[in-house]
């Protein structure tokens, strides 16, 4: 996958964060996390290594723009994208099922991080019901939402970028 | 061997990125203020994202804007819709009756009620006195404007024409003391004499004492006098005083004098 793809994505999912997650956000409550579905987009059609510093960087842009913590998200982002690869060596099914719970799994873990983080970096801070329902209805959104962009964005990246496996033949 | 080199660098790239993160957190709850250049960076490189991203976020929020106020307007509509049928029965009632009315005045051998021709006008002088009591109009006796023909505007009673001359005329307002103006009160159709006391109220004289008259209850013209046809608004009570055997009326004209701009005049038609 190239870079320039891979940049086209990220600014495709500021964007998609920006306008329809912010729709959403006013009409459910929680915010649709497209950073997190990008990254575990960027996991499952990249290198290990690379994916890596995708879900840095996504995590790095959520942070700034959210403008909280800087580097909660960006830490959450790449547990999860490691996660996902040690996931994906072993279990390598990109359908709809398979990203659905992927895209579930995640949401949760990288909510869980966050909450976490910030139920010991700061005690005082009680966990409220709204915060609750907010994350309840963040993870729907990521599980329905999540593989419907993925496989939208592996259409793109077939149709759009040649991949590196393709095989050569010879020249006759 | 190369599996090993392979993991252990991704093991190293990724403990590196924790250490930044971690990193970043502490500083960002410690001393926010040394991170804001790397926010500031990434807000300048994500700037023009964000700017194309505000253009459907403004259209998002207009559309939903219009749609709370299409709501409203839905309302409006059905209460304004339900006033217009009240209003049309109102009308069908009143064009029966003036039907009628006319009907029992030829039975009576009465003299119909007059109709009038409107001339529509631009105030294009102002004569400034401390009451100000003419004001000079663009129609004048080229287009049939004669002398005593009343004026009007949408609000209500203007003046009377005092002098027409061959392209414009003067308009003797009934701000004018010498221009009174006999009244009644619509709803108790009490009668009495209407002159305005300074720029913006008049006062009512020779008022029945026994007569029911509040404050917000509307004067216009009786017909009496010679020169105002009835019905046509004059202003509206604001206080009453009695005085000695007749109540006096403090009154709002209804029509703004200080801004006078448009005005109809009418003229008589003549019947066949």
């Amino acid at each position: 996958m190239t870079i320039t793809f891979s940049l086209i994505t990220i600014i495709f999912s500021i964007l998609f964060h920006n306008t329809v997650g912010d729709l959403l956000a006013f009409f459910f409550g929680g915010k649709l996390d497209t950073f997190l579905i990008v990254a575990i987009f960027f996991t499952l059609s990249n290198e290990k290594y690379t994916s890596l510093i995708y879900g840095f960087i996504l995590g790095i842009l959520k942070d700034v723009l959210s403008g909280g913590t800087l580097g909660i998200n960006a830490l959450s982002k790449t547990l999860s994208v490691f996660a996902i690869g040690k996931i994906q060596s072993g279990y390598a099914k990109k359908d709809f099922l398979s990203i659905f719970i992927l895209c579930s799994i995640f949401s949760i873990l990288d909510k869980l991080i966050t909450t976490l983080f910030f139920y010991f970096a700061m005690p005082l801070n009680s966990i409220t019901n709204v915060f609750l329902l907010e994350t309840i209805s963040s993870t729907i959104q990521n599980a329905i939402l999540g593989p419907v962009l993925i496989s939208l964005l592996f259409k793109c990246q077939t149709k759009f970028v040649q991949s590196k496996k393709e095989i050569n033949y010879p020249i006759r | 061997m190369n599996n090993f080199l392979y993991e252990k660098k991704y093991i190293v790239v990724l403990i590196f990125l924790l250490c930044i993160s971690f990193t970043l957190i502490i500083l960002s709850i410690r001393s926010r203020d040394r991170l804001v250049k790397i926010e500031q960076t990434v807000l300048f490189l994500a700037s023009p994202i964000l700017r194309v991203s505000d253009v459907p976020k403004e259209w998002t929020n207009t559309i939903w804007k219009n749609y709370l106020d299409l709501q409203d307007y839905k309302k409006e509509n059905i209460k304004i819709k339900k006033e217009l049928y009240e209003l049309q029965d109102i009308q069908k009632s009143f064009l029966e009756l003036k039907s009628e009315i006319r009907r029992l005045h030829k039975l009576l051998k009465l003299k119909e009620e007059k109709e009038y021709e409107y001339h529509s006008g631009k105030v294009i002088g102002k004569e400034k006195n401390i009451l100000l009591t003419t004001v000079i109009i663009d129609k004048g006796a080229v287009d049939k404007i004669k002398k005593n023909m009343v004026v009007i505007n949408s609000q209500g009673l203007v003046g009377h024409i005092y002098h027409s001359n061959l392209i414009t005329s003067s308009v003797l307002l009934i701000t004018d003391p010498r221009s009174p103006v006999h009244v009644k009160v619509q709803r108790t159709r009490t009668q009495g004499i209407f002159s305005m006391i300074n720029e913006t109220k008049g006062i009512v004289e020779f008022v029945s004492k026994d007569s029911d008259i509040l404050p917000g209850d509307l004067l216009i013209t009786s017909g009496l006098g010679g020169i105002f046809p009835p019905g046509i608004r004059v202003g509206y009570v604001i206080e009453t005083k009695i005085d000695s055997s007749f109540k006096k009326l403090v009154v709002e004209p209804a029509v703004n004098f200080n801004k006078l701009e448009e005005i109809k005049i009418m003229e008589e038609m003549k019947r066949n």
